[in-house]
């Protein structure tokens, strides 16, 4: 009963906050909100360090909502709050099932709980109806005699029933009913976490490590011819990549003097290739050492080529990474070419990973369980940048030539520090751009100005100074 | 009782479910015509059910059919999250291509409840002792 109550004053809360509001300080609120419903309802497993940990990475996302209203930001917080609901359901399980756990949560439980509810339904439990008379004398009968109450005062005071008739109910109507019964639903979700069972149930009896019990059985000679194939493989590989690395560390030494376009060029069409090689590399090792191999005997030179073979990828990637900053300082950031660095940073990442499970003898999703752990910690902390800003703070700054077209389109995030940027040097700006951010300004703080209490932003505090 | 009854048990309450939101929904309308309202009801009612019926007939009787070996009880464990997040990846991405249009919102959200609500009433056994254990 106590649980029916506080989602009820929750979804009435959920739909002050959210009914025909866009996202601002809202959003953080409905958060701490969650976070107060789900310590309620589960109080003893909020004192595992794990769920505060993504306690605090759901508010945190939401606080950057507010902060910078981005689509990253949003989604970052959504993905928080399904891997908390998912963490909440089972401790020992990977992030991504977590994930999956939570999202199906947030969706479905409802339905889920139902069903459950029908199933396990008793004859005897049916016949306890519910007892509508109760209720209906519980509720109406305080409503009736404060209704008759409020009458009597309103004509014995004036200034009484000035206050009663300045407040307005009119919000009530079906389309808000519907946000409440909306609200109801999603938190009614969420306050019930439910797992996906299988792939909860296999994925909590999967560990680590390569066991040698489970692997098909090969005969010597097989896996001796496996071993000649990859170090024959491999030193071909180690060779090519070395060959390409020493022209790539010519043409770079070259490419400096060169015009932005060949630049261009050679990040853009070099980078696609780039990305396949590195994959193809974590396929090729993947397969080598995915059984039998790992427990030979006569391994140690195979492993030794694999490692140099890792090593030498992750110089292609610093000299990816070394192209694509020069490209950077020449024309500035882009999300694209942030997606690169980030991209090279995943790489390096599994790279390493991948040999860590060669020599340690883990399985696959050893390296599943810990890249994506270590992706979601970059998820969460690229949503704790101004992405928008930092792209106009570090072109407008430090790039040698700056795309303004470019900046203009972006998200608002970045308009006050544009509009401080052509106030301070109107001379390097074309007339047609500037005219194009007054007016981007303009739009965004008439915008502003008309956000509500739940819609504020942080952006409405800097104009307010 | 048997798929075919099933499907049309399943398909008929279904059209109600989603005829009684659809008419919920219309009446946030501001100017709407109650007039009508009797009429679009039992139309809604046809067509929904119609369309509840091959929903049913594609999407949930193929599972039904092509696990003989689990009990209904098993298969809704197993199938049900499965369906349910795709089913949602499938309306929130037609809801995405329409810029979250109010009425495009409101169609899928009344689809959604619906097929999941489906579920529940097929895969729902008589016999509760044998099934759930």
């Amino acid at each position: 009963m106590l649980k029916k109550i506080i989602l009820i004053i929750s979804s009435i809360l959920f739909s002050l906050l959210f009914y025909e509001k866009s996202i601002g300080l809202n959003f953080f609120l409905f958060s701490i909100l969650v976070v107060f419903l789900l310590a309620t309802l589960h109080p003893k497993k909020f004192k595992s360090k794990k769920i505060l940990l993504y306690t605090i990475c759901y508010l945190g996302g939401s606080w950057f909502v507010f902060m910078y209203n981005s689509f990253l930001t949003l989604f970052v917080s959504i993905v928080s709050l399904c891997t908390l609901l998912g963490a909440l359901t089972t401790f020992k399980t990977s992030l991504y099932i977590e994930f999956l756990n939570g999202f199906y949560t947030t969706i479905a439980a409802s339905f889920t709980k139902y069903y459950h509810h029908l199933q396990n339904e008793t004859e005897a439990v049916k016949k306890r109806k519910v007892n509508y008379l109760y209720w209906i004398k519980t509720i109406g009968i305080p409503i009736i005699i404060v209704l008759i109450f409020i009458l009597l005062y309103r004509s014995a005071n004036p200034n009484f029933s000035r206050i009663i008739s300045t407040i307005n109910m009119n919000f009530i109507n079906v389309k808000w009913v519907t946000y409440v019964l909306f609200g109801y639903f999603i938190l009614f979700n969420i306050s019930s976490p439910q797992t996906i069972q299988p792939i909860t149930q296999i994925d909590s009896e999967t560990g680590n490590r390569l066991e040698k019990s489970t692997i098909p059985v090969q005969s010597s000679l097989s896996i001796s011819q496996e071993n000649q194939l990859g170090i024959i493989l491999l030193v071909l590989l180690n060779l090519l990549i070395g060959f390409f690395l020493t022209t790539d560390v010519f043409y770079l030494t070259a490419i400096v003097d060169l015009g932005a376009s060949d630049l261009s060029k050679t990040v853009h069409e070099g980078i696609y290739a780039l990305i396949t090689s590195l994959i193809f590399a974590i396929i090729i090792i993947l397969y080598f050492f995915r059984g039998n191999l790992n427990f030979y005997k006569k391994n140690k030179h195979l492993k030794t080529l694999t490692t140099i073979w890792i090593l030498l990828n992750v110089l292609l990637v610093f000299i990816t990474a070394y192209k694509n900053y020069l490209y950077v300082t020449h024309h500035g950031f882009t999300y694209k070419r942030i997606g690169v660095f980030i991209y090279l940073f995943l790489s390096f990442i599994g790279l390493i990973t991948t040999n860590i499970k060669v020599y340690a003898k883990y399985n696959l999703w050893y390296l599943l369980r810990k890249n994506i752990h270590i992706a979601f910690i970059i998820l969460i902390c690229s949503s704790a940048l101004n992405w928008d800003y930092l792209i106009t703070k570090y072109n407008t700054s430090h790039a040698q030539r700056v795309d303004l077209e470019y900046l203009i389109n972006l998200s608002n995030n970045n308009t006050i520090l544009l509009k401080e940027y052509v106030d301070k040097n109107p001379q390097k700006v074309p007339s047609q751009q500037l005219r194009k951010i007054k007016e981007k300004h303009f739009t965004y703080s008439q915008r502003l100005k008309t956000h509500t209490w739940q819609e504020l932003i942080y952006d409405n505090l800097k104009i307010k100074q | 009782m048997n798929t075919a009854s099933r499907i049309i048990v399943t398909a008929g309450k279904a059209g109600l479910l989603a005829s009684s939101l659809l008419s919920f929904a219309l009446l946030s309308l501001e100017h709407y015509n109650f007039n009508v309202f009797p009429i679009f009801f039992i139309l809604s009612i046809i067509i929904t059910f119609i369309i509840s019926c091959v929903m049913i007939l594609f999407t949930i009787v193929p599972i039904h059919e092509f696990t003989p070996s689990l009990t209904d009880f098993q298969k809704f464990k197993t199938y049900f999250p499965l369906y349910a997040i795709l089913f949602f990846l499938g309306c929130f991405y037609f809801v995405w291509c329409q810029d979250f249009d109010s009425i495009t919102n409101c169609i899928f959200i009344i689809a959604y409840i619906t097929a999941m609500q489906s579920w529940v009433w097929f895969f729902r056994t008589k016999n509760k002792n044998n099934e759930t254990k």
